[in-house]
């Protein structure tokens, strides 16, 4: 186990270097001046020569890197250039809130998607599983920042069960932490719930035409074990490869569904420097967030050993 | 006589709604005694899968209707059964084995484990005592070291070690009846020929009954007691097996017989089928089997035929009795000799074809980073020479590295080392350019026809290809052109702009070899060109070939598995092993008197279609699988599996030499000049 | 050593060729006619129809200009004067929705464009040739694809200034990653072919061999990807324009519409209605014709790489 981590690891090494360096490439997209432009277009003349200097603009691209590079590794992600505060600190302050929408979207996904895709995957053709593609093919279509203000609308404007906006540490309040997430981690979810349950459908239908499923009916065992022992744990493998990548779409809807709600989170920083143009911050949060997926897919590949034997050897 | 234990009568499946089902399988009927083996024989398409899984009751209940005017099993009516009553036989009294080995097990657990569930599904027994049984049915199918084996997970077996694991799972509970569908077609010769031996060792062992599904004769009648025929859904013939072989009752057994190449003698017309099984939704009304019947008389198309009883044997022909059909009357080999001397000893002539010291081995990639690991040596240094109109025949079993040697041949891979000559032109240094136009003289014909043809081009722009690649033809004289050359392998003008999905295997199989010929090549590599192919249909495009051979004088590379398809087209033959080739020698003295050790149990292992001569054989059984060729074995590659292996073999490498009969053979005995004498009699003589 | 009778069976010359019966059917048509089978795809091919129509006559479908603001009449809900209501500076919704429709399918469209154009000939590149090329840019794919495709998006918008374009361009350079592993990947497969090797062993060059054989069959899977990434394209417009990094005023699109109903959202729910449903017809309907599509395509399954 340990070598097979050692070996993903140094086979992410031309990964990091890759993304590292598109990060700080990000400076290349902004026409024009990037001192004037970040600065501000109002902004006086002593303020973008400021800028320039403190963040190299004028350097070659390489230097930039190296500098950047050198932070990084050290843990110092610069700082916004309208705030003085270091966008590590900011990065730390907020993670948990954008963590505890994310992972509480993610249950959502599963605990819908994963019994929807079940029960329409078993029988193909049936009224439900036509009945949960209508489900599908809505949700996806749905943007969620939509489905996030519909339910504002409806539950904390007209039927006020739950607050509208807001954020309470779970450390505060556990219940007050839960009931101002409900919404979001719903609006964040649905549309994950869907893909997931497509993918499950998909797979299991996939699974239940194998000769091996044949074989277990031919052996006499009740269609419960059969779908139960022989389709599902091949069936998990398909939809868990993804899982890493829907963990990415989730992160990404933070962005708006946080500014929706006022959660304050990561999304919210991100979005507030995405109006500024706050580079520093934008860099930030993005190594942050590929790293974060890179992690999540080490994750997704130690499950996948688990279910697929033919793995454990290479 | 005991009353027989399963009992089928008027089985008929539908597929599909009411409204537009199709008749899959209609009026099917045998009967099976405890003890005895019964074959259910036909092409694909007959409805032989369809049936076995019927019997068992694993066709899915919401798309198929099975009905059935007797079907009893041990004195009980299975028709009237629950679901939950016919699951409990399941895997318990009948049982199953099916044809592909490598996906009827479940790659998520262990061997032991899924032959357990087996056990815990139909005894009251606990993990340890099932998991126990599990180890001793392993070991009764004879895996080594079941104890530990019982551990793995299926990928770690090979195909012939995953078909024993099946066995072993289908009679971990004793049951009373086995059914196998194919369980020894996706098996290399030799293999098959084990898993023959086991399946009847352990019926004898356990006095069970056994429906054995198969499309080929010669297993038949190696192991079955009484056949069925099914042709087109139907039962067509129904015999005891002597009785079916040497006195066939219906033209369609008559013709499948016949089609065999060993009923030939070697390169002259193979006898055919014409037409092909017809589609379920386009049956004929009457007689299914009038359209491609050559006794056929205007009564057979009149009304519906019945099964009539035929002295042992019942046969649906209206003609019962009154047609002279014969079946295979002697096994006494004709050693005429070949129509034509092969090319090669005329003196002073020059090969075709010239390849020496042909290499080439991959890399063999392992982990996440992709490091090469090791190194398969597929090919190994070969020799070859084939002459103008010349058929060299190249035989082998999956992994021997046949057809890497078509593929080096063409360049369609690049060899490791080792030159191709093909008129003294050096096929293995080209440049791309010149490399192009030499392909003009080389063409291929690949094994599988659904993949070797472009979906998405019509027939006529597949053929066109290589005219419009080398030749400045107007589109007219082109289109000439191509209707010319689907002529010459009996396909109308009408095919021009047809897609492949609307034609049969075999007649894609015609297309692409018209394709090969477009650029009237000297040499077309025949890569498996039949295998793919049902019987009947096979010995069209054999009877194809060999003409069109004869007509334009072309030389052929003929690889095949199948030792008596090569031996009928062949002038010579090689035998490949493990990369190297084993032996090579004029067609007949191979076939007849098989030097290597590996040629004689090849050829042994190859079932005749004579049950009496099949029974009379003592044959020489290879045990184990071959060796991986990523470690393969030092000195001798076969020592491994050989019945006459010596101290040498294991670490020298034999050197070629030239036998008495002019083979040239690569093998210790055959250097020592100690080959056992009865070994190479007791190979051919039932053959 | 077997003999057998004579008469078995004429030989293969007596036997005239074999012409098919029946009616040629070409892939292409044996595609449409599955697809047409599909009543739920061929509905949203209706409504893709309409929804086309709508975009290319916008401006004189409009029932009044989009732009003319009755500031005695903001945040209404539908009436006789205005069928969907106004918007918070008294705007026509109606007018605004078809209008909208424009800008969004003209974004849909300019990012689906872009992104295949920039996809075919890297995935053909990356898929037939191999090697180096191949290592290299689907490493740069990896890592494309290790941010999430919104974030991405976002950043490359913000960056390059707030535009409808500049969204549009910055949605292509996430869709790119995606599209160029569809298509590697099926010419990955198509290459392994037995008909390729027939093609080479023929002498053609690989010039041809794409042109004829690789891309008609990488074809399908990329129609299906297109028409999934159409709905993609809007969603994604949709939620940049809703943070003010796609349309900017007076343009008006969908999200731009969302947001300004968004600020009202406590004292009149009623506008966040109207472009929601559009948004999601929309998006239905391409998503429904492009899983039409990859059901009807047969033999090709496509593995999706961006399905949300």
């Amino acid at each position: 186990m340990l070598a097979f981590f050692v070996r993903r690891l140094l086979l992410l090494t031309p990964l990091l270097i890759l993304i590292s360096f598109g990060v700080v490439a990000l400076v290349l997209l902004i026409p024009g001046d990037p001192a004037r432009q970040l600065a501000g277009i109002d902004a006086p003349q002593a303020e973008v020569t400021a800028i320039r200097e403190q963040y190299e603009l004028d350097e070659p691209l390489l230097v930039q890197y190296g500098r950047w590079l050198g932070g990084a590794v050290r843990g110092d992600l610069g700082s916004s250039i309208f705030q003085d505060r270091p966008v590590v600190t900011e990065l730390g302050d907020r993670l948990p809130v954008t963590l505890s929408l994310a992972v509480g979207a993610l249950a959502v996904m599963l605990l819908i998607g994963v019994p929807a895709g079940i029960l329409a995957g078993t029988r193909p053709g049936s009224l439900l599983d036509r009945l949960i593609t209508v489900f599908t093919s809505l949700s996806l279509a749905l943007p969620p920042f939509w489905v996030a203000m519909v339910l504002v609308v409806l539950f904390a404007v007209t039927w006020r069960v739950v607050p509208a906006i807001g954020y309470v540490r779970f450390t505060d309040s556990p219940v007050d932490w839960a009931t101002h997430l409900y919404l979001p981690w719903f609006a964040l979810g649905l549309g994950g719930s869907a893909t997931l349950a497509r993918q499950v459908r998909g797979s299991l239908v996939d699974v239940l035409e194998q000769d091996y499923i044949r074989t277990a009916d031919a052996k006499g065992l009740p269609p419960r074990r059969i779908i139960g022992k022989h389709a599902l744990k091949n069936a998990a493998i398909a939809p868990l490869t993804v899982l890493g990548i829907q963990f990415a779409y989730l992160l990404g809807g933070t962005v708006i569904i946080e500014q929706i709600f006022s959660l304050g989170g990561v999304g919210q920083y991100f979005f507030v420097a995405l109006v500024n143009r706050d580079l520093p911050v934008i860099r930030g949060v993005v190594v942050v967030v590929a790293l974060t997926f890179i992690t999540l897919n080490l994750v997704v590949d130690v499950l996948y050993t688990y279910l697929n034997p033919k793995v454990r050897l290479g | 006589m005991s009353a027989p234990l399963l009992e089928v009568e008027g089985l008929r499946v539908q597929f599909g709604s009411s409204g537009g089902a199709l008749t899959v399988v209609d009026d099917v009927g045998f009967s099976v005694e405890a003890g005895k083996t019964l074959g259910l024989v036909g092409e694909s398409g007959c409805g032989k899968t369809v049936t076995a899984l019927a019997v068992m009751g694993l066709l899915p209940p919401k798309a198929s209707r099975v009905q059935a005017r007797r079907l009893r099993f041990d004195g009980r009516d299975l028709t009237a059964l629950s679901r939950a009553e016919r699951r409990q036989l399941r895997g318990d009294a009948m049982a199953m084995v099916f044809q592909e080995p490598m996906t009827s097990l479940n790659p998520a657990y262990t061997v032991g484990n899924q032959i357990a569930e087996t056990v815990q599904a139909h005894r009251s027994s606990d993990r340890r005592s099932a998991w126990k049984r599990a180890v001793e049915v392993l070991e009764l199918v004879g895996i080594p070291d079941a104890a530990g084996r019982a551990r793995d997970y299926p990928h770690a077996f090979s195909g012939g070690m995953r078909q024993r694991v099946m066995i072993a799972m289908a009679l971990a509970n004793e049951p009373r009846i086995l059914i196998a569908d194919e369980p020894t077609t996706a098996l290399d010769v030799t293999v098959q020929a084990e898993i023959l031996d086991l399946m009847r060792s352990l019926q004898q062992e356990l006095g069970m009954a056994m429906v054995f599904v198969t499309h080929d004769l010669g297993v038949v009648a190696d192991i079955c007691h009484d056949v069925a025929v099914l042709y087109a859904g139907q039962v067509v013939e129904h015999a005891g097996v002597d009785h079916l072989f040497s006195a066939p009752a219906h033209p369609y057994t008559a013709g499948l017989l016949a089609s065999m190449p060993q009923a030939t003698p070697a390169g002259r017309p193979l006898a055919i089928i014409p037409g092909e099984v017809p589609r379920p939704e386009d049956q004929p009304p009457a007689c299914r089997f009038a359209p491609r019947c050559p006794h056929v008389q205007a009564r057979c198309e009149a009304a519906l035929v019945p099964l009539y009883r035929a002295g042992a044997a019942s046969s649906r022909c209206v003609r019962v009795g009154e047609l002279p059909l014969r079946g295979v009357v002697s096994t006494v080999d004709d050693r005429s000799p070949r129509q034509r001397p092969s090319p090669l000893d005329l003196p002073h002539r020059a090969p075709l074809l010239e390849v020496r010291g042909l290499s080439k081995s991959f890399p063999v990639q392992r982990g996440v980073l992709r490091r090469t690991v090791g190194r398969v040596q597929a090919v190994d240094g070969i020799d070859l020479d084939i002459g103008a109109g010349e058929t060299l025949g190249l035989v082998g079993e999956s992994g021997s590295g046949k057809s890497t040697v078509a593929r080096l041949i063409l360049r369609l891979v690049e060899p490791s080392a080792g030159s191709v000559r093909l008129n003294g032109q050096p096929i293995h240094s080209l440049a791309a350019a010149p490399l192009r136009q030499a392909r003009r003289q080389m063409q291929i014909v690949f094994q599988d026809p659904y993949s070797s043809l472009d979906p998405r081009a019509t027939v006529g722009a597949t053929v066109a290809e290589p005219l419009l690649v080398h030749e400045d033809l107007s589109s007219a004289e082109r289109e000439e052109r191509v209707i010319e050359l689907l002529g010459r392998v009996g396909l109308g003008r009408h095919c021009l702009d047809r897609y492949p999905h609307e034609f049969s295997g075999g007649q894609r199989q015609r297309i692409a070899v018209a394709r090969a010929l477009a650029l009237e090549p000297q040499l077309v590599v025949c890569d498996e060109p039949v295998s793919s192919l049902d019987v009947s249909t096979q010995s069209q495009v054999i009877n194809l070939l060999m003409r069109l051979q004869r007509e334009l004088g072309l030389s052929y590379l003929f690889i095949a598995h199948d030792l008596s398809v090569v031996r009928h087209i062949s002038d010579r033959i090689a035998v490949m092993y493990l990369g190297r080739i084993v032996e090579v020698g004029d067609a007949e003295e191979v076939y007849l008197r098989p030097t290597h050790p590996y040629t004689q149990a090849l050829l042994s292992a190859i079932p005749l279609p004579d049950p009496g001569a099949q029974r009379r054989r003592r044959r020489t059984v290879l045990r184990g699988d071959p060796p991986s060729p990523l470690q393969p074995p030092p000195g001798c590659r076969f020592h491994t599996r050989c019945p006459h292996v010596m101290d040498i073999c294991r670490t020298a490498d034999p050197v070629a030499v030239t036998t008495p009969g002019g083979s040239t053979v690569a093998c210790h005995l055959a250097t020592a000049d100690a080959i056992p004498a009865g070994a190479a009699v007791e190979a051919q003589s039932s053959g | 050593m077997t003999s057998i009778r004579e008469t078995a069976a004429p030989p293969i010359e007596a036997i005239a060729p074999y012409e098919p019966g029946g009616v040629s059917v070409a892939p292409f048509r044996r595609f449409g006619q599955r697809f047409l089978a599909n009543r739920s795809a061929f509905i949203a091919l209706g409504f893709l129809v309409v929804l086309v129509a709508v975009a290319i006559l916008a401006p004189w479908l409009t029932p009044e200009d989009p732009s003319r603001q009755h500031l005695t009449r903001i945040n209404e809900g539908p009436s006789r004067d205005f069928w969907l209501g106004t918007d918070d500076l008294g705007r026509d919704i109606l007018s605004r929705i078809v209008i909208g429709t424009r800008v969004s399918m003209r974004v849909a469209l300019q990012v689906v464009l872009v992104a295949t154009v920039a996809a075919v000939p890297l995935g053909l590149l990356a898929g037939y040739f191999g090697r180096w090329a191949d290592a290299v840019l689907m490493r740069v794919m990896d890592a494309l694809f290790t941010v999430p495709p919104l974030i991405l998006a976002l950043a490359v918008a913000s960056l390059l200034g707030p535009s409808l374009n500049n969204a549009a361009f910055a949605i292509a350079v996430v869709f790119v990653p995606g599209f160029v592993r569809v298509i590697r990947a099926q010419v990955l497969a198509i290459r392994e072919e037995t008909f390729i090797e027939a093609s080479r062993s023929i002498g053609t060059g690989p010039v041809r061999i794409i042109a004829r054989h690789v891309l008609p069959n990488v074809a399908s899977p990329l129609i299906v990807q297109v028409a999934l990434g159409f709905g993609y394209a809007l969603l994604a417009e949709a939620g940049l324009s809703f943070l003010g990094l796609g349309a900017q005023s007076p343009d008006t699109s969908w999200g731009l519409m969302l947001r300004g109903a968004y600020d009202f959202i406590l004292e009149e729910p009623w506008p966040l209605i109207p472009p929601g449903v559009a948004i999601v017809i929309a998006v239905l309907v391409f998503n429904l014709v492009g899983d039409g599509l990859r059901d009807s395509l047969g033999r090709e399954t496509v593995t999706l790489g961006l399905e949300r």
